[in-house]
């Protein structure tokens, strides 16, 4: 068994023969070629990945996760996207998804810095509900957007909320610094996905923040899952090591099994 | 299987998991790849590639599963002389480092350089980039290589056996009917990532076109070998991906 804990779904995703209709049974279907039976799905918009998504954008895009859990039961774990910008309506979301709609995780993208305050009140309700948080981080030499967090920031907010956990995307876009930005952070774990499956990474994260704190995801669609995967099982890693990434520490952020 | 696109060498920006031949040997063989076509990562950063290709001749030498790519600057006067003495040193074919090196593909002399490799009856993979520009050291940033400057280089130079290295996903579906136009040239897959993978370029009618490439030490050879059993491919298919087309364009049967 295989948890992927990034995985986006969208109504925008064309199905893999070019037809009409929801993507996210082809995406389960070649996920499984490589033994990947559960997706942790975000949805960042109907039209694309949208940035600064208004309240309606977010729940729309939530509620095409919510079909997709009800189509797929155990195979989809619903993450839902907010943006803090709309603090009230992102609060009230979380009510309709985690508490009412049994998604199991809050997700940030690139609205708002992880170190900016307007994120505190959604990270005190899922401090409340026990419900990890999905924050994507990345230091780009060609330079960050405007509102996208760095592992600095993600650091800056895993001190503000100890008791939160929070996972923190995309090693190979943080690199070695992120996993330094992070390693004083006992609640940030780190998803494996973003960038090219570059040798050594995956062998330094763990070494410097143990096998507890590093999962596997693999941002597909926009990466290809077995691509992705060989980040983790092409490693220099123990079996221990590789069955904590592949599935233990998902099964243990989330309390499911 | 053939792996086309293989580094032999240290990269200053990280360690990799093998930098000597007996080493990258035990690496691809683990991955179940047999032979694989290598080259000099020294041949990325020195202005004459002539010292690395001369270094990676000699330690593949004891390997016979790694067979020597060399690397030729177009810009530097003498670049004939060292195409000579590569084929001399038993080269099975040619990169480019365009982004490295300071020329672009479609310029004179890249024209030059590649007919002139034609000429000497070796393939030559134009490498479009070694590390993603988003992860590149802050001093020490090299542009991709378009995709439309290899296309230019293919028409260009009509008898030239040209491999497209290090090609995106969007690079290759993008100009999948510009790159079937264009007989002399072939597609090496170890960039190209994205959910329907070899099958969706394999759609496009480019079978015959693609060329198996791990990468590697710079990639997980796993993440290439995923891809390939993510895509589902007939035997034939993947016969031609792994080792067909490989050694008809680089002529090593």
């Amino acid at each position: 068994m295989i948890i992927d804990a990034h995985v986006h779904i969208g109504r925008f995703i064309r199905r893999f023969d070019g037809g009409e209709g929801d993507a996210t049974g082809d995406l389960l279907r070649i996920a499984e070629r490589t033994g990947i039976t559960r997706i942790c799905a975000i949805s960042l918009g109907d039209r694309g990945y949208i940035q600064y998504p208004t309240p309606e954008e977010f729940r729309s895009a939530n509620s095409h996760v919510l079909e997709a859990m009800r189509v797929f039961p155990g195979r989809a774990l619903g993450y839902c996207y907010v943006n803090p910008q709309h603090r009230e309506e992102s609060l009230e979301e979380i009510e309709r998804c985690v508490v009412d709609g049994g998604m199991v995780a809050v997700k940030f993208w690139v609205a708002v810095k992880a170190s900016d305050r307007r994120v505190d009140p959604i990270m005190e309700r899922a401090a409340d509900l026990g419900v990890p948080v999905l924050q994507h981080a990345w230091y780009k030499t060609t330079g960050n957007l405007p509102d996208e967090s760095s592992p600095a920031d993600v650091a800056d907010m895993a001190r503000r909320f100890p008791t939160v956990t929070i996972q923190m995307a995309h090693l190979h876009g943080g690199g070695p610094r992120g996993v330094a930005d992070i390693a004083s952070c006992p609640n940030v774990v780190v998803d494996t996905s973003g960038g090219d499956p570059e040798t050594w990474l995956v062998e330094f994260a763990v070494r410097e923040l143990g096998p507890e704190r590093v999962v596997f995801g693999s941002d597909a669609p926009g990466r290809a899952f077995g691509v992705q995967l060989g980040k983790v099982t092409g490693a220099a890693l123990t079996k221990r090591e590789r069955e904590m990434i592949l599935y233990k520490n998902m099964e243990r952020i989330l309390k499911i099994k | 299987m053939i792996d086309c696109n293989v580094f032999l060498g240290a990269w200053p920006f990280r360690p990799l998991p093998a930098t000597t031949a007996s080493g990258l040997v035990r690496l691809l063989r683990r991955e179940g790849v047999e032979r694989a076509l290598v080259s000099p990562v020294e041949g990325v950063f020195y202005t004459d590639p002539q010292p690395a290709n001369e270094a990676l001749c000699a330690a593949l030498r004891r390997q016979p599963s790694l067979l020597p790519v060399a690397v030729i600057n177009p810009t530097l006067p003498n670049w004939r002389e060292g195409l000579r003495r590569c084929r001399e040193m038993g080269a099975v074919g040619i990169k480019l480092h365009p982004n490295y090196h300071g020329y672009d593909l479609k310029g004179e002399a890249a024209r030059q350089a590649l007919d002139a490799v034609a000429e000497a009856g070796l393939p030559v993979i134009l490498q479009m980039r070694v590390q993603d520009t988003r992860a590149q050291h802050p001093l020490m940033q090299a542009p991709d290589a378009p995709v439309g400057d290899v296309l230019a280089a293919a028409q260009q130079s009509p008898r030239a056996r040209l491999v497209a290295g290090g090609i995106k996903w969007g690079e290759v579906t993008g100009r999948a009917g510009d790159i079937l136009a264009c007989p002399n040239l072939s597609v090496e897959v170890s960039q190209v990532e994205h959910w329907e993978g070899l099958r969706g370029l394999i759609r496009r009618g480019l079978t015959e076109r693609l060329l198996f490439g791990s990468f590697a030490p710079f990639f997980y050879v796993r993440s290439a070998i995923l891809k390939l059993e993510e895509a589902g491919l007939t035997p034939e298919e993947r016969g031609a991906i792994t080792r067909g087309n490989a050694e008809r364009v680089f002529g090593i049967a």
